[in-house]
Formats: structure tokens, sequence, C-alpha cells
């Protein structure tokens, strides 16, 4: 079974900056067909890149865990739109 | 085509009577798996010396607790009774990979046996083995150059399941629905209509899932990122002068 740690620490190998943002929520609920997952990560590594550019960067440092489960939504942001967006940023 | 095993007794025999099998466990629920036994049934043609033996796996409870399966698909290479190597998931490149794979392990353990007791058992040379593999990589490259023309047919282009008109999905009917409001002018291929571009593009692209949106030949995304463009108001900036 992946945990939401088990994703942490798989984007933290590359999000490994302090100002780096990472949030994981297990979103599978009941009646679907497998584990889904949510994540925000809101990182400087991002800047410049085209959105699909920044979800093919997190789909290849999750490719192993990705096999494992059946969706995962993400939010792909610099830090300046981390800090906009991010809903009660802490 | 593959064959099926109906019965524990049936399974048993196509195992004993054949040297190399490639064992496909599914189940009529799970869409992936269903959807892989369509490229499973492919593969006899290019492989006439493995027998590919499709097993629906709670009909032979027995043989998938032998086997040890805990999801489906699941792909299992078998010489002379025993598993070589197995692999679990609904992945047509991993397929076809493994499944080279066990061509030259098996070509080797031919070669071995003649060469031990000079039993001519249709065995694989490497001229052969060669060819196989020129062949695959030649239409592989066929594939791609049809992809890139697809890809590049009208300026804006749409991967999806189903039509505009007739979606077959909820989120390609969303993505649908987000360009028309957009006033994108664009043309679509039905992905569902065609199996090798709907395994292509994923690997073409390097995108797994579909509806995938194209712009002047390139990927802009799938429809979590065409959602997201449409909301930050990026997605208009996109649209192709006419």
């Amino acid at each position: 079974m992946i945990t939401c740690n088990d994703i942490t620490n798989q984007l933290k190998t590359t999000f490994n900056d302090p100002n780096d943002k990472i949030h994981v929520e297990d979103v599978t609920g009941g009646g679907s067909c497998g584990a889904k997952f949510e994540l925000i990560v809101g990182s400087d590594k991002f800047e410049g890149l085209m959105l699909i550019d920044r979800h093919k960067m997190i789909n290849a440092i999750l490719a192993d865990i990705l096999k494992q489960i059946h969706a995962l939504n993400m939010k792909t942001w610099t830090i300046k739109q981390y800090n906009e967006k991010m809903p009660s940023s802490k | 085509m593959s064959i099926s095993a109906n019965s524990v007794e049936e399974f048993n025999q196509i195992l004993k009577d054949n040297k190399y099998v490639i064992i496909g466990f599914w189940a009529d629920w799970s869409k992936p798996s269903v959807q892989m036994n369509q490229i499973f049934d492919q593969l006899p043609k290019q492989y006439t010396q493995i027998k590919f033996l499709k097993v629906e796996a709670e009909k032979l409870h027995e043989v998938s607790l032998k086997y040890n399966i805990k999801s489906v698909p699941s792909y299992f290479f078998v010489s002379n009774g025993k598993p070589l190597h197995s692999f679990v998931g609904a992945n047509p490149s991993e397929l076809n990979l493994q499944t080279i794979n066990f061509v030259s392990k098996i070509a080797q353990l031919d070669e071995d046996s003649q060469n031990n007791n000079n039993n001519n058992n249709g065995p694989i040379d490497e001229e052969t083995m060669k060819k196989l593999k020129l062949q695959e990589e030649e239409n592989k490259k066929k594939l791609f150059q049809r992809l890139e023309s697809l890809i590049n047919q009208q300026k804006v282009m749409l991967f999806m399941k189903g039509s505009p008109d007739a979606p077959q999905c909820g989120f390609s009917r969303k993505t649908v629905e987000i360009l028309q409001k957009n006033t994108f002018v664009f043309g679509s291929f039905d992905i569902l209509s065609d199996p090798s571009v709907r395994n292509g593009l994923k690997e073409f692209s390097n995108w797994p899932t579909y509806p995938q949106l194209y712009i002047n030949g390139k990927l802009v995304g799938g429809f979590d990122i065409i959602k997201e463009m449409d909301a930050e108001g990026e997605l208009e900036s996109l649209k192709p002068t006419a």
C-alpha cells in the first residue's frame, strides 16, 4: 500500500530546498477504483517550465509509485504562486 | 490468436504440452486488463514459438492462488512449467519488452539443450532474433511517423475518447467543453478506434492518459492542465491565429 509518506519522501529526493513545499493528501474515499491522491508542490524548480513539463517532472519522480495507484491530481506551483494560491497557507 | 483455459485441467494440460507459455491473468470487471487482452491477442502472430494463454483470474481460482495473483492484469513468462519472470499492470510497452526478453531467453535455452543432446526443437537462431528486433524497431518508426503527422493534422488537435459530439469519457467531454467555451477550432482523433495510436502516443509524448491536447504539434496537456490554464486565463493565449 502506498501512503502519503511514501509520496512525500519520494518527492523530497528532488524538492529538497528548505523553501520547497510538499502537501500530499489521500483522497481515495469509498466506491472508487483504487488509491487516489492529491498533491501540491511549491518550488522554484518549476520556474520557467510549462505546466505540462512540471507535471511530467512529477510523473518521472513518482514513476514507480504511479504504477501502484489509480489516480493523482497535482498542483505544481512556484513559491510565488504557492503563496498566492495556497488556501490558508501555513 | 491467444488461447484461453476454461478449467484447471485444461490449464495444466496446456502447460504440460507447451514448452513456452505466456500467461495473462485478467478479469471482466477490470477494463485495463480487458484492453490488454487486445494487445495480448496480437502477439501470437509475431511469436509463433510461444503459446499465449489467457486466464480469467476469478474463474480459475485455484490457478490464481497458485500464481499468487493479487491484481489483474498479471503476466507470467513460463518455460517448461516454471515462470522465468512476471509483471503486474496494464502496461503495453512492458508486455512487449518482457516478451522480447523472454524470446531471447528461450532462444538461449534452446541453444543450450541443442548443444547437450542435439535435440532439434524449433530453435531461434541469432539471425531470426535480430530480424525480429529490427522489425520491431521498424514498426515503431512507422507508427511514430504516423503519430507525428496526426498531431499536426490541424493546428489544434484533441486526442480523446469518442468524438466531440459523443465523448466516451468525462474528462474528454469536459476538455471539449473548455475548448468550445474558448472558441477554439480543433480537430479530433478518437483513440478508442485505434489501439496502436492509443498506446503509441502515450510513449511518443511520454504522457500516460487521455485526452491529450496538441497545439502546433506540441503537447499542451490533459484535462487537469487545460482546466488549470483555463482558470488562469492562459489558455486563450495559446489559440493559434487563423
